[in-house]
């Protein structure tokens, strides 16, 4: 796992708005403000933040679906930031992508059978003979029927649906899988079987997985490591075992907002106040210092850098050594024993 | 005291594709100043019920073919079948007695009206008053529900606010006619954790504050664990638990229950290699229900005589409705 398949330097990112008669920028949201990542080969980078930090951002600079403004990303060793669309197409095949909405990512004027096979098609990678064992192998892959094959999306739940857009996914056997919420649109119990065919197939194709969620929750299970984000910026980088060890107030406010399923469990909860600031006009000095209940004079001028403060933990925060461990601990209950 | 009690709520959806069964036979109660959670996935009726008791269930195609919604209308009269009211009657009831949150804070607010004339409305409507008290009452409401320099804040249009700042509105628009009872429909659905917790802070607060009833309905759990002190857990359009918070999160008895609580996320990192509970299989159409219990098809404990028979309230006598033939030995 320690073999670098993505790197991600120094990313940046500028949408401009235009406005005015003469249609000049009169401002610009900056969604993606100097981000530095790894993932490694068959590793699961977990990718958690509020809406509109930017993770979706990151996510199609990645896949090259838009083009950054600075920094620079490298897929398998191979700098991919300035290559061209042309060039860029054997190495596409590597990288797939799951889309949240399992209902908008489906053409509803396809077969089945035809959406898994029109990558196969366009790749040219099996005969056009083979393409329909293929698609079979791919359909049983995900735990779909056979006879999937000549149905159309509308025939499918939701869960069955977003098995479809793992299969496309898979269809070129890629090294990363970029899953964007892929299982925030659907029920308690299908969600567990989504996460389980990502780890099974994860398992088997040692498949690399960019795994973004706003639920902090979800991510721990299926990650190696997590990203907390923040307005653009990475806050907090640690290794998923050690979620409970984050010291970063934001992730702390994060995972404490969470609630339990416990009713005896009353936890004392972090809530911040007010909103995520405007992109357009982000805070001074460390974005989250409006909302963080430890703000110093500091934190409104100097930006802190993301620095590991013990071995595995990498956050952005002036006071990261004063922090203590969560301030509230989570009480184990016994509600999964009894069952 | 209680304050409403439902009797055996049925709501049918008449399509082209057949019946859809989406509330069927639904009887619970709901005490003044209490909490009342509905859980549920999607399709299992849950919203449908709410609709059904503020009478705003969508005709065509929808209908409410049986039961009674009592409601204590007068403080010193007897309950009132709030679905023998007519229509007049039932407006004054709407919003001003029984009121609703709804989960797509933007949807549910007219964009081209500023929320200060949205929530004025209400009060306009049910209880009246000059100009100047009524826009006195909005900022009053908008400074209850949280959001900072209400004054100003009465002149935005919708799309100024954030998500969190627009369920704030729609609260204090429902809450501007002090209700007795707040239906909130999935209220933090559509908001991230950070302002879900406020939200819920607050919804917790204005009620101790206003002694109103609650009944939340949601898909999620934890919600439901924080927030309520009964709950009622629906499938199918049935009930098929009902209890205490405590009952239904330490000693579930229905397997659809249980195996809900054991599809949410365990608090601690899973050890590699293992997976997450599941509950196998998908909600039955609504339209064709199988003979019997609906959850047969899914159970992991079905027995044939769940495919024969239809399952009463509590045919195991745990004291509480568990609709299911083998609740003491679940």
């Amino acid at each position: 796992m320690n073999e670098i398949l993505v790197d991600i330097n120094d990313l940046h990112k500028r949408f401009p708005i235009h406005g005015g008669l003469l249609g000049r920028e009169v401002a610009a949201v900056h969604a993606v403000r100097g981000v530095s990542l790894t993932i490694g080969r068959g590793e699961t980078l977990g990718l958690v933040g509020e809406s509109g930090c930017g993770k979706s951002t990151l996510a199609m600079l990645l896949l090259r679906l838009i083009e950054p403004d600075e920094g620079s990303i490298s897929f398998d060793g191979i700098d991919i930031t300035k290559m061209s669309q042309r060039k860029l197409r054997p190495l596409r095949r590597r990288m797939q992508v799951v889309f949240q909405d399992p209902y908008g990512s489906l053409n509803p004027r396809m077969t089945v059978g035809e959406i898994l096979g029109e990558p196969l098609l366009v790749h040219r990678v099996v005969r056009r003979s083979e393409r329909r064992d293929r698609v079979m192998e791919l359909l049983k892959l995900v735990g779909l029927a056979e006879d999937s094959y000549g149905k159309y999306p509308h025939e499918f739940s939701g869960g069955q649906r977003q098995r479809i857009g793992i299969a496309r996914a898979i269809a070129l056997t890629p090294a990363l899988i970029v899953a964007d919420e892929p299982v925030s649109a659907l029920d308690i119990s299908i969600r567990g079987e989504i996460l389980n065919l990502l780890c099974d197939l994860r398992e088997r194709f040692s498949l690399a997985y960019l795994f973004i969620a706003h639920d902090l929750k979800v991510v721990e299970h299926i990650s190696h490591r997590i990203a907390v984000m923040y307005l653009g910026r990475i806050m907090e980088l640690f290794h998923a075992e050690g979620l409970a060890g984050a010291r970063h107030p934001y992730t702390q406010a994060l995972a404490s907002a969470v609630p339990l399923p416990d009713p005896t469990v009353r936890r004392q909860r972090i809530v911040l106040s007010g909103d995520v600031p405007s992109q357009l006009a982000p805070p001074s000095g460390c974005p989250f210092h409006p909302r963080c209940p430890y703000a110093q004079e500091i934190c409104r001028s100097v930006e802190p850098p993301l620095v590991e403060y013990q071995s595995n933990f990498c956050a952005a925060c002036h006071f990261i050594g004063e922090m203590s461990q969560r301030t509230v601990s989570h009480v184990a209950p016994a509600l999964h024993g009894a069952c | 005291m209680t304050l409403l009690s439902v009797q055996n709520l049925t709501t049918h959806l008449f399509t082209d594709a057949g019946v859809v069964r989406a509330v069927e036979g639904v009887s619970f109660s709901l005490e003044r100043g209490e909490s009342l959670g509905i859980v549920g996935e999607s399709g299992c009726g849950k919203s449908m019920t709410a609709l059904s008791l503020m009478r705003l269930v969508p005709d065509p195609p929808g209908k409410i073919v049986d039961g009674r919604i009592l409601f204590q209308l007068t403080s010193t009269g007897g309950p009132v079948d709030l679905l023998l009211l007519a229509d007049e009657q039932m407006r004054k009831v709407r919003g001003k007695r029984i009121a609703m949150v709804f989960q797509e804070p933007m949807t549910s607010l007219n964009p081209v009206y500023t929320i200060g004339d949205q929530i004025g409305e209400a009060i306009k409507l049910h209880e009246g008053g000059s100009k100047k008290q009524i826009r006195e009452r909005v900022v009053e409401m908008l400074a209850h529900v949280g959001i900072p320099s209400s004054v100003k804040r009465a002149n935005d249009y919708p799309h100024q606010l954030s998500g969190g700042m627009r369920q704030r509105v729609m609260i204090a628009m429902a809450l501007s006619c002090r209700p007795d009872i707040l239906l909130a429909d999935e209220p933090t659905t559509a908001l991230d954790v950070t302002i879900q917790a406020q939200i819920l802070d607050l919804l917790r607060r204005l009620q101790a504050e206003l002694g109103m009833s609650l009944v939340l309905v949601t898909h999620d759990l934890g919600v439901v664990a924080e927030m309520a002190h009964r709950v009622i857990v629906m499938y199918a359009g049935k009930i098929v638990e009902q209890g205490t918070v405590d009952q239904i999160f330490k000693d579930p008895r229905h397997p659809y229950t249980q195996g809900l609580l054991r599809a949410i996320p365990p608090l601690s990192k899973l050890p590699a290699g293992t997976r997450f509970a599941t509950i196998p299989g998908s909600v039955p159409d609504l339209a064709r229900l199988p003979r019997g219990c609906s959850f047969a098809d899914r159970c992991p404990k079905v027995q044939p005589r769940c495919r024969l028979e239809e399952v009463p309230d509590d045919p195991c006598n745990v004291g509480r409705l568990v609709r299911c033939f083998y609740a003491d030995k679940n």
